[in-house]
């Protein structure tokens, strides 16, 4: 990896790569994509879907005789991490969508993740298989078993090489921890612990142990009644295990320290940046709510996205972010239709690509918009299929507010917010993205010379 | 399709005249949008407690502009004007009403009160207790006036019917058919206002939404002759439509 290679905006021209995914106009829902993770390598990506199912896509090694063809992702594993379940102690669904994923470092040959629904997380183990012991005295071939008495001769098995098989194994299941929706899960810099966050209660997890989390974190109010604000996303702070973060519905982000108490409901930081007054309507709280919250992989600062901006925190300072980036200001006057058709409640992702330089988030219309912190540039590029012939340079798009509408603009109104891209991936190291557009997964690379 | 979205207009206080008319001619368009703004998230929650698993945080985030309007109408004055005009009434009222869906089934076979009023003061409560008294005599007890909040958050069991509306009024009426009697006056006389609520509402609600998952919605009101939006009270033919289902049931 070239440092700063990808920190000038200028000099990155994103390509299309792949796309994942059936092209039918009819999407089956069960196929729409909730979730995707890069591992610690960037070696494996990682997709979740509303149908419960993970699917695995490993980046094949780089060959010389094909250079610009660089490390397409095949599939490598899938499997069925969540079935619906029914609470029958409430009458209710639970459902099987997958809501986060996260890899564990790999510590060995097998590669190990958390999937969570709403209820439940899973610690899942895949691995390979290549060789199969052959020559068992007491089984024959079939695996059926052999009359001790007919054995007359015996002999060592041997390890015979076989097609590569890749299984996917549940090692441990964390249930009834959460009695509401799971929203986060983070593994812990120790490798030995992970939270898991649903919209009143933080629980602390070991990974040996099922049966039993600590609560860390607690707003559920004696009264119901007087709820007001839920936690929305939570992190552990890339470096210190006894650090993370939690956001709420109100547009706030909340630094605890575990150290300090069992219980971290008093935090250590608190960053919320003032209202705007000129700005306020009915709907400043909603479009204020965090819907997703990154550390940089630095440690050094938080990312925050609320409804129409990204904003970038500096742990050092509570009182406002050092900056704010708008994904889509245009937005703002159409606040009362998002509020009716419900997509004011969407919940975008944004993620912090390798080196901190550039953060990433998704927006309507299958866009999404990258922001170079250093540079302040920023592009919106479209997921879609019209630009996916192979190493096609994406073009960069842009949004028409109001008056003459030039050629390749797009007008407000003609956006489609059927088509919104909420989670979206960036490789640990290199300029490669993952982008999901409902149930389409699009890869994009950066144009190599 | 796109509105404009709202913003709080800022009241300065001058007793300019003019000011003071152009005033009012703008109040009536903003309290009209915030009106309709409350309208809509009065829905938006109720919906939500009729989808299998409703969403904390959006119902927590709904909940909050619905009081932050209630609380600008409460200063404004204007949350007292409502009260006195039918029409004002008559759409809290079918919305309001509404809440009788939202019953855990749980709650239902226990046997609790099942028509619960939500309100949003005591002024509005009492004025439907004087309306209702008015066309029949409600034999059940009102339950006390509860905030608005409660109905969302009682809910850490709602119920599971799928989103199916034709649900949930199956065992409002297999309550009623539980609790009782045989004879059909009897049946009757336990009922009370709110179920002429909610044959309007659901009319109401059905000329008034464009919202698409409510197809059970429009199923049941068909038969029906959609009541007027303003008159909260049904007919007696109403009544005997209602009767019949019950019978039938």
């Amino acid at each position: 990896f070239l440092a700063g290679f990808g920190s000038l905006m200028q000099d990155v021209l994103w390509c299309f790569s792949q796309v994942k995914g059936t092209i039918d106009t009819g999407v089956t829902e069960s196929d729409i994509i909730s979730t995707v993770e890069f591992n610690h390598t960037g070696e494996l990506l990682a997709t979740g879907d509303k149908g419960g199912r993970v699917v695995i896509f490993q980046r094949e090694q780089e060959s010389k005789n094909q250079p610009h063809r660089r490390g397409e992702y095949n599939v490598y594993s899938t499997f069925q991490s969540h079935e619906p379940e029914f609470d029958y102690l409430k009458s209710l669904e639970i459902e099987e969508k997958i809501n986060k994923i996260r890899w564990l470092p790999q510590q060995n040959a097998a590669y190990f993740l958390l999937s969570t629904n709403d209820k439940t997380v899973k610690l899942w183990k895949v691995s390979e298989r290549d060789k199969r012991p052959e020559g068992y005295n007491l089984k024959d071939e079939d695996g059926r078993l052999r009359d001790p008495s007919m054995i007359t001769v015996l002999r060592v098995p041997v390890l015979r090489p076989m097609d590569l098989m890749v299984e996917a194994t549940p090692r441990r299941v964390f249930a009834n921890a959460h009695t509401y929706h799971i929203n986060s899960i983070s593994v812990n810099s120790d490798y030995e612990t992970y939270m898991s966050a649903d919209d009143l209660r933080i629980n602390l997890w070991n990974f040996e142990i099922t049966n039993q989390s600590f609560n860390i974190v607690d707003i559920k109010p004696a009264n119901m009644e007087e709820l007001t604000e839920v936690i929305t996303a939570a992190e552990f702070h890339p470096h210190h295990c006894n650090t993370f973060v939690y956001s709420s519905s109100k547009g706030t982000i909340r630094l605890c320290d575990m150290r300090t108490a069992a219980l971290c409901d008093r935090h250590a930081k608190f960053f919320e940046e003032p209202e705007d007054p000129s700005n306020r309507s009915f709907f400043s709280e909603i479009i204020s709510s965090i819907s997703d919250v990154k550390f940089s992989h630095s440690g050094r600062y938080i990312m925050s996205r609320d409804y129409l901006t990204v904003k970038v925190w500096d742990l050092n300072m509570e009182n406002r972010p050092i900056e704010t980036y708008q994904v889509h200001d245009y937005l703002r006057s159409k606040l009362c239709s998002l509020y009716e058709n419900d997509c004011i409640f969407d919940k975008f992702e944004c993620v912090w690509n390798g080196s901190d330089s550039v953060i990433m988030t998704g927006s309507y219309n299958n866009f999404f918009r990258m922001f170079d912190r250093n540079t302040k540039r920023d592009v919106t590029l479209e997921a879609s299929r019209e630009n996916s012939k192979p190493r096609a340079i994406l073009k960069p798009r842009k949004v028409c507010v109001g008056g003459k509408r030039r050629k390749d603009e797009i007008s407000v109104d003609s956006l489609d917010f059927s088509k919104k891209i909420l989670h979206t991936a960036w490789h640990p190291s290199e300029n490669i993205i993952a982008v999901a557009a409902t149930n389409n997964l699009y890869i994009f690379q950066d144009k190599v010379n | 399709m796109f509105v404009r979205g709202l913003k709080r207009k800022c009241f300065d206080g001058e007793e300019d005249i003019e000011g003071t008319l152009a005033g009012i001619k703008a109040i009536p368009s903003y309290n009209l949008q915030r009106q309709s703004l409350l309208d809509m998230s009065l829905v938006k929650l109720q919906l939500c407690h009729m989808l299998v698993e409703p969403n904390l945080c959006r119902s927590v985030l709904i909940a909050n502009t619905v009081r932050q309007i209630q609380e600008e109408m409460t200063q404004d004055g204007t949350w007292q004007m409502i009260n006195t005009q039918s029409t004002g009434q008559a759409s809290l009222d079918r919305l309001v009403s509404t809440d009788i869906l939202c019953r855990s089934s749980r709650d239902q076979a226990e046997g609790k009160h099942v028509a619960a009023y939500s309100t949003f003061n005591k002024d509005f409560e009492s004025d439907q207790a004087q309306d209702s008294s008015e066309t029949m005599s409600t034999a059940s007890s009102v339950q006390a006036p509860r905030n608005l909040q409660s109905n969302v958050w009682e809910m850490e069991n709602p119920q599971e019917n799928k989103g199916n509306f034709q649900k949930s009024l199956d065992q409002i009426f297999e309550t009623l058919e539980n609790k009782s009697p045989n004879s059909v006056e009897d049946l009757f006389s336990e009922v009370d206002n709110s179920y002429y609520d909610l044959d309007t509402m659901l009319t109401g609600m059905m000329s008034n939404t464009k919202m698409g998952h409510c197809d059970s919605l429009e199923t049941f009101s068909s038969p029906t002759n959609p009541a007027s939006n303003s008159n909260c009270k049904s007919d007696l033919n109403d009544l005997d439509h209602i009767v019949e289902i019950l019978v039938e049931s």
